[in-house]
């Protein structure tokens, strides 16, 4: 009874001290701005991580001293951590502040994509697009793996989106290559680096059939698809165009490791320049200015976000 | 560049003269090729990525049979599997 009392007084108190607050844009800018700038080693140790055991299973696989079925589990988990270090480096994460180290960028996040077989040029410049256009239909490059009826909807038409199957997707494209020069060489660009993994794949299929199969076609496949669904999917479905409307605070019961934390993936389309590490302590400082926001789901995140494995929102 | 233009690449005078008209050509050339590809990138991808794995599989599984035929048949199933794999745009083959 005693303790009810004290718990009801903290929450008054609480919220009196969020109620006092400046909770105007220019605070929140203030605010958000203290937690940029800093170089995310943790992603390039992640991609540069990732590559090499991607490289080191192969190794091990094709002399013999790894079967190819546990290759292939250890491929699976790694290969789902390629991404990310490609994303930080799109958003400049990995050299923070500091322009002359730039390169690292893309080369760890062009290295750290080796096992998906991607661009890390392509995939910046339709990221950036995505940022820009959140779930409009006529200019989110995602907007078609994202809005489906289901997760498994989702899985699946994450993998339609090269070549001519999304007609949408490539009217957006030719319009921006039409449009924008810098677009137009970065895909040029990438699509050279895509050539070269499209050469590479046929050759080690052509020598190392089964294990081209499954230690780089199957994991990257699967990746993809568990990408589709956990970074935009869950975030994104349903929900309509606008900075503070177009991501949400979300759970699926797991915990935030094995969800790369994307519960949280609202932080980052609010302020994109703040690390991937660095959102959880972010939220735990802009949570009011996101509940005054109206940010779907902000009025659920806890208080304490570090090491939070968020398995659960608190109920409204 | 004038035809016959001599490289420096830092001090060094490599003193080799380009015939621009084969750079023409090569680039000619890979301008072909991706526009091929662009057509029928995903046939070649199923006959001989999806071609060498069938002919894998195979061989794991009828042992008992010439392992070149049945890599031959492995690469005939990927003709056909690249074919409706483009004919479908199947882009997610590759």
């Amino acid at each position: 009874m005693v303790m009810d009392q004290l718990r009801d007084i903290k929450h008054q108190f609480q919220n009196e001290i969020e109620g006092s607050e400046d909770l105007s844009l220019e605070a929140e800018k203030r605010i958000a701005r203290s937690f940029m700038g800093r170089i995310e080693w943790e992603m390039i140790a992640i991609g540069l991580t990732q590559c090499f055991l991607w490289f080191g299973v192969w190794a091990m696989v094709l002399a013999g001293l790894m079967p190819l079925w546990l290759g292939f589990s250890i491929l699976v988990v790694t290969v789902t951590f390629a991404y990310l270090p490609s994303h930080a480096g799109q958003h400049g994460h990995l050299s923070g502040n500091k322009k002359n180290l730039n390169w690292l960028n893309f080369w760890v996040g062009q290295i750290s994509l080796i096992p998906l077989a991607q661009s890390h040029e392509i995939l910046k410049v339709t990221h950036l697009k995505h940022h820009a256009h959140t779930n409009d239909p006529n200019n989110d490059p995602d907007h078609k793996h994202t809005h489906t009826g289901s997760w498994f909807k989702s899985a699946l038409a994450v993998h339609l989106q090269t070549g001519d199957r999304d007609e949408r997707l490539n009217n957006m494209l030719e319009r921006w290559m039409e449009s924008e020069p810098k677009f137009k060489e970065a895909t040029e660009r990438g699509g050279l680096v895509l050539f070269g993994f499209y050469i590479l794949q046929i050759v080690a299929a052509i020598n190392f059939p089964l294990e081209t199969l499954f230690l780089w076609w199957l994991p990257r496949k699967i990746a993809v698809s568990y990408l589709g669904v956990i970074f935009s999917h869950m975030p994104h479905k349903e929900l309509p165009v606008g900075r503070h409307a177009d991501t949400r605070f979300w759970t699926n019961g797991l915990i935030r490791f094995f969800n790369h934390s994307m519960q949280i993936h609202a932080m980052h389309h609010m302020y994109p320049k703040i690390c991937h590490h660095d959102e959880p302590k972010a939220i735990e400082a802009l949570r009011p200015f996101m509940i005054e926001r109206g940010i779907p789901g902000a009025d659920r995140i806890p208080k304490k976000i570090i090491n939070n494995p968020l398995t659960k929102l608190d109920a409204v | 560049m004038k035809k016959g233009t001599i490289i420096f690449i830092g001090q060094i005078n490599l003193k080799s003269k380009l015939d621009l008209n084969k750079i023409y050509n090569m680039s000619k050339l890979i301008e072909g090729i991706f526009n091929h590809l662009e057509n029928w990138g995903t046939f070649w991808f199923g006959f001989l990525f999806w071609g060498s794995i069938f002919g894998a599989i195979l061989t794991v599984f009828f042992s008992a049979f010439s392992s070149s035929i049945l890599i031959i048949l492995g690469y005939f199933f990927g003709i056909i599997f690249g074919l409706i794999s483009n004919f479908k745009k199947w882009s997610w083959i590759n």
